[in-house]
């Protein structure tokens, strides 16, 4: 499914040129570039940057009942925001 | 499952089951199994997709375009496989970023939970920015006078998400009743609407489905005409998010997840059919692009017509509703583990409501970014669609790894059991590729 809605073309991935003016994101270039691409890429640097600044040392909250943990980071290290 | 535990009453073992995972009850647990697969069913709503993007199937390879339907159901199901057996070992608020986190690991799940939350909010938008498609004209069939441009469509779409926003943070029991009565009145409206025309106003015959109407149906045509199907059937996983609130989440959430998709195909596939057979002139239809409203107009009074747009918006209504219910929890659920900026805002639940009322609003916020920019319903729906499938292929991955590593090593009321890998392989393909 995924190729199929991010492959580039006018029905279900249109550039905003495309688009007959409709959108436009004001820079020729980003105009020139599938409408999910952008979606996609705007997302994953935003939430990469906040990740690398606050996520990226905080510890994971791994909590489970025995046996369902098979993250990398077990055993559970749990910390403040557990609630229980 | 020791004395103890078996004199417990039923809401304590969930909220005992629930401290397992480091939580505790919050939420109130109000939800039977056909709220849950009220709400999932809200959220997938035949009746919403069809009726935004039925044009795009029929203009592109006519009413062939009607197969799509089952074969992106039948991948679906392969998915809903999937994530109902992780909603029988996970029974907590936030699905795939859950799921990730205690199959893979804290990086991995913190991104797939972000990409779900924007796919989530990107829905949201998309939806309420369809409502004016279906409401301005019953209104105007009732005898308003709207024009329906962009800027219109833009104040209903944003009339419609400060509702929903209010009743979600005024409690899933509320939303729950509204969805209950939402999703009887769309499986009623289109069985009822799709068997009228079948019966009384079948212009072309059942084999409607093999016409093309004179296009050259290609793989590339039908993928495609795909899309509407694709955009429509997807979110089951809300009844699983919704475990917190949902009453022995282990058993009832994988029947709602699994539920939910079957019914929206044999709902879907009896409408599509029926909306397809009373298409008067099917060269004309493709031509100027009709979807369902202009079929029913064409077959039957103003009143009818107006009749079946209030019903689609009504359905639309609540499907916008379901999708900021599932996008609040998941918002919630990460918050709760300080996973995402003003963590203890988004978490914190009001203790009359008991709801994250913090979530509500931020979700409400964030989905009225995209109709600033807005520049109609189908652009809004690319990006969410194409964010959801890139969530459901990301978790599917983290379920291919972990049960290759064993996974799961414990018992749970639903479980595809030696059939778990070729599933979950199966999933990711179509994920992936299809």
């Amino acid at each position: 499914m995924l190729i199929n809605i991010a492959w580039p073309r006018a029905a279900t991935n249109p550039t905003p040129n495309e688009t007959g003016k409709l959108l436009n994101f004001h820079w020729g270039w980003l105009n020139d570039r599938p409408v999910f691409w952008t979606v996609v890429t705007a997302v994953t640097l935003v939430g990469a940057v906040y990740f690398a600044l606050v996520q990226r040392r905080k510890p994971a909250f791994l909590i489970a009942p025995e046996g369902e943990v098979f993250a990398e980071e077990s055993p559970p290290t749990p910390v403040a925001p557990g609630p229980a | 499952m020791d004395t103890e535990q078996r004199t417990l009453s039923a809401p304590d073992r969930d909220a005992e089951d629930l401290a397992r995972f480091g939580y505790k009850q919050e939420l109130r647990r109000t939800l039977g199994v056909f709220s849950s697969f009220a709400v999932a069913f809200s959220y997938i709503s035949p009746s919403t997709g069809i009726f935004a993007l039925f044009y795009l199937g029929l203009t592109t390879i006519g009413g062939i375009f009607f197969w799509s339907w089952p074969i992106v159901a039948a991948g679906q199901l392969i998915v809903a496989l999937v994530f109902a057996e992780l909603s029988s070992h996970y029974p907590v608020a936030g699905s795939v970023f859950q799921w990730t986190k205690y199959l893979s690991g804290k990086t991995y799940s913190w991104f797939s939970g972000w990409i779900y939350l924007f796919a989530g909010i990107l829905t949201v938008a998309s939806v309420c920015v369809t409502l004016p498609l279906a409401l301005i004209p019953a209104l105007n069939g009732m005898g308003w006078n709207l024009e329906n441009n962009l800027s219109n469509q833009r104040i209903v779409a944003i009339v419609t998400l400060v509702l929903i926003t209010v009743l979600n943070i005024f409690g899933v029991r509320l939303v729950a009743i509204i969805n209950n009565t939402g999703v009887l009145f769309e499986i009623l409206g289109m069985v009822v609407f799709a068997f009228i025309l079948a019966l009384f106003h079948n212009h072309q015959g059942v084999g409607v489905v093999f016409k093309s109407g004179g296009t050259d149906v290609t793989m590339s045509t039908f993928l495609v005409a795909m899309f509407m199907s694709l955009y429509v059937i997807y979110g089951f996983d809300t009844a699983s998010t919704l475990a917190e609130e949902t009453k022995d989440p282990r058993r009832e959430a994988p029947r709602a997840v699994i539920g939910s998709v079957i019914g929206a195909f044999l709902i879907g596939i009896v409408f599509l059919w029926g909306t397809l057979m009373a298409i008067p002139d099917l060269g004309v239809a493709m031509k100027e692009g009709w979807g369902p409203a202009q079929i029913i107009d064409a077959n039957f009074s103003n009143a009818f017509a107006t009749t079946y747009l209030l019903v689609v918006a009504a359905a639309i209504f609540v499907c916008c509703l379901a999708i900021e219910t599932s996008t609040i929890r998941l918002a919630f659920g990460m918050a709760r583990d300080q996973r995402l900026p003003g963590s203890r805002f988004l978490a914190a639940v009001n203790p009359q409501l008991h709801t994250p009322i913090g979530a509500c609003i931020a979700v409400g916020i964030f989905a009225f970014l995209p109709m600033i920019q807005f520049a109609g319903a189908a652009y809004v729906a690319i990006a969410a669609t194409g964010m959801i499938y890139l969530s459901y292929l990301i978790c599917n991955a983290a379920v291919l790894r972990a049960r290759l590593k064993g996974w799961p090593r414990t018992a749970s009321p639903f479980s595809l059991g030696r059939w778990g890998i070729p599933v979950t392989i199966g999933a990711l393909l179509w994920a992936a590729c299809s």
